[in-house]
């Protein structure tokens, strides 16, 4: 770790600069998520807790702003 | 401030910098320092990521913004669960597998040299400005309570985070974060709580909802379309997109939260931990400043907030009508907010709408002596377009917590800017240090050296942070302004990396190009239009990829007629 003068990673054609190593990232292999089994699942989960977001929003501000709270 | 006070605040104070600093030992490569040595579990990265966003303004000025102006502000973070999705499937895997210390390093690898230079350029630009108003948020608190000029405050909280960040690196950075949401929430929670104890016994917790809802403080939702209004259901959706798609996949101070983690999963769940949790915060913060407009419905609240500018106007000949036309619209909204909710109480829907009337009326009359005396401070000598939406949770800490919960507030806000201020500065440092230093100036140093050239940039950021926060009280609401300034120049950056991403066929030259005819667009927007800055983003990446595309088509239309020509 922290070793001095060894490339990593490519460069573009201005010809190689320095950049230090970093350690454990030989190989970044993709996991799954620790929930739901794949991560479009969770993507899924997410957006659909956003719609469910907005409409609470939406009908905490229907119930509590004037003049929607009367009947 | 009481003695227990002082020492809640001292107390939590070198508790969070002295953890944050144990936590971080062995710093002593760039690597390290920089990103951690990639060892950072997602929870710690979740936590950072949402207190570099946070800071003091979340506090001060989210809570302002809701007592003035309601919680529309909810909806700008409408678009953030979408932008972390995007991120989590596109960029996230991408940077990890290109091994980059900064986002702009990819564009390099991409683009070319140029394209890296001055996206590098324009992240300093907005970062660096938004860092000197990061730090005039604890600034204005400190002053606000022990009467010292804001440039000494400011200089002070700099000296500070200055110190802090060069020494420990990215990794103090991150674990002080965690004590500091940690802190935050208990802080959110105990603001909240003292409040209700505070309102008035005859007052229950869904009559004070029902006041706030009644005074329009409780909109949370905004569903018609208007380029103008900031604050809209649409402009959080689609602006709000892509603001916070450029401002945790293009700015570095958030991308450098989550290059810190062991795994490309670990990532994606900190940014998915706040997708899930930023809106509810947002929500609660608002909720608190709403709660406390409810409480000054029974307590005069002063017509200014910001104590220095009211004692400035108080000995003008004006001041004396206004002061009492305000007192009289206080009197008249209180016996209004009381027989409201006694007719509610009643059942008595003719009554409730009267009185109902009555309220809103005697609100707008309040509302029009403060802007008297706004303008009043103006033509003393004040600022232009003076506000106090800043002072107001403070002037309500200040004066009606209880001794120790003032201490902890205050504590919370400035170890949210000292967290914040510091991930700024570090990413600042990071980028001027591998993306110029290191890229165009100094190529093969070692490793040390690159480790003292990141100090040093730290130090200078930190300098340019304090400079920049002495122009903070100009810009009305900090978080607005926070926001707001990153628009001027996320939309560019945006526009580029969606390029690199998802047009293989666009050339280094043709994205350089797109990045300043986007820009001109923005500054164009902004100075000569009145549309809201949250479509600035958009405009700004819209501009990047059609110039860039039509610079790539007229390149290779060029290129195949000259092989033509050449060919006969």
């Amino acid at each position: 770790m922290g070793e001095s003068h060894q490339p990593l990673g490519q460069v573009a054609q201005n010809g190689p600069c320095y950049t230090p190593v970093m350690p454990a990232l030989r190989e970044v292999p993709d996991e799954p998520p620790p929930f739901l089994g794949t991560w479009r699942r969770v993507y899924a989960g997410v957006l659909l807790y956003l719609a469910a977001i907005i409409a609470l929003c939406y009908l905490f501000s229907a119930l509590y702003t004037f003049p929607l709270a009367l009947p | 401030m009481s003695p227990l006070d002082w020492i809640v605040l001292f107390g939590t104070l070198v508790l969070i910098v002295a953890y944050g600093l144990y936590r971080s030992r062995g710093s002593d490569t760039v690597d390290r320092f920089l990103l951690a040595g990639k060892t950072m579990p997602w929870y710690a990265m979740a936590l950072s990521i949402m207190a570099t966003q946070a800071s003091a303004v979340t506090f001060i000025s989210t809570t302002g913004q809701s007592y003035i102006d309601g919680m529309r502000f909810v909806q700008f973070y409408f678009g953030l669960p979408i932008a972390m999705v995007i991120l989590c499937a596109t960029v996230v895997p991408v940077f990890h597998r290109a091994k980059v210390f900064t986002a702009y390093e990819y564009l390099e690898q991409r683009f070319d040299a140029k394209t890296r230079a001055l996206a590098s350029v324009l992240f300093l630009c907005s970062r660096g400005l938004a860092a000197g108003l990061t730090l005039y948020a604890p600034a204005i608190v400190l002053s606000a309570i022990l009467g010292w000029p804001d440039r000494v405050t400011i200089a002070l909280m700099g000296i500070t985070v200055v110190m802090y960040t060069s020494l420990g690196g990215v990794k103090a950075v991150t674990w002080s974060d965690v004590q500091q949401m940690i802190i935050i929430f208990l802080g959110l929670v105990a603001s909240l709580v003292t409040v209700f104890v505070l309102l008035p016994k005859s007052v229950s917790i869904p009559d004070a909802v029902y006041l706030a809802g009644a005074a329009g403080r409780l909109n949370a939702v905004t569903t018609n379309f208007d380029w103008n209004d900031r604050f809209t259901l649409w402009s959080g959706l689609i602006g709000g997109t892509f603001l916070f798609l450029s401002y945790f996949g293009c700015d570095q101070s958030q991308v450098q939260r989550y290059l810190t983690g062991s795994s490309i999963a670990q990532s994606r769940l900190s940014l998915l931990f706040n997708a899930i949790a930023k809106i509810p915060m947002q929500f609660f913060v608002l909720f608190i400043g709403a709660m406390v407009f409810v409480f000054y419905l029974f307590v005069q609240p002063p017509i200014l907030f910001e104590q220095p500018q009211l004692a400035h106007i108080e000995h003008t000949a004006a001041f004396s009508s206004l002061q009492s036309r305000y007192e009289k619209a206080f009197g008249r909204r209180k016996e209004a907010a009381t027989r409201l909710i006694a007719a509610r109480h009643a059942g008595d829907p003719v009554a409730e709408r009267r009185q109902f009337a009555d309220y809103r009326a005697a609100q707008r009359d309040l509302d029009a002596a403060r802007g008297e005396a706004s303008r009043l401070v103006e033509a003393n000598g004040g600022e232009r377009g003076f506000s106090d939406t800043n002072y107001i949770f403070l002037s309500f800490v200040t004066r009606y917590l209880p001794a120790g919960l003032v201490g902890l507030v205050i504590a919370v806000m400035f170890a949210a800017t000292m967290s914040a201020s510091a991930g700024e500065i570090n990413s600042l440092a990071t980028v001027s240090m591998v993306d110029l230093y290191r890229r165009h100036f100094r190529r093969n140093a070692s490793d040390h050296h690159y480790l003292m050239a990141s100090r040093w940039a730290t130090i200078f950021w930190g300098a340019y942070a304090v400079a920049s926060a002495g122009f903070g009280h100009r810009l009305g609401s900090l978080i607005v302004a926070v926001n707001m300034l990153g628009s001027l120049f996320y939309g560019s950056l945006l526009g580029v990396f969606v390029l690199a991403f998802f047009f293989r066929g666009v050339r280094g030259t043709g994205a350089f190009w797109g990045m300043l005819l986007g820009e001109a667009f923005v500054f164009g927007a902004f100075l000569f239009t009145g549309i809201s800055f949250l479509w600035y983003n958009v405009i700004g990446c819209v501009v990047v990829i059609l110039t860039a595309l039509a610079v790539t088509w007229f390149s290779s239309r060029t290129v195949a007629e000259n092989r033509l020509v050449s060919g006969r």
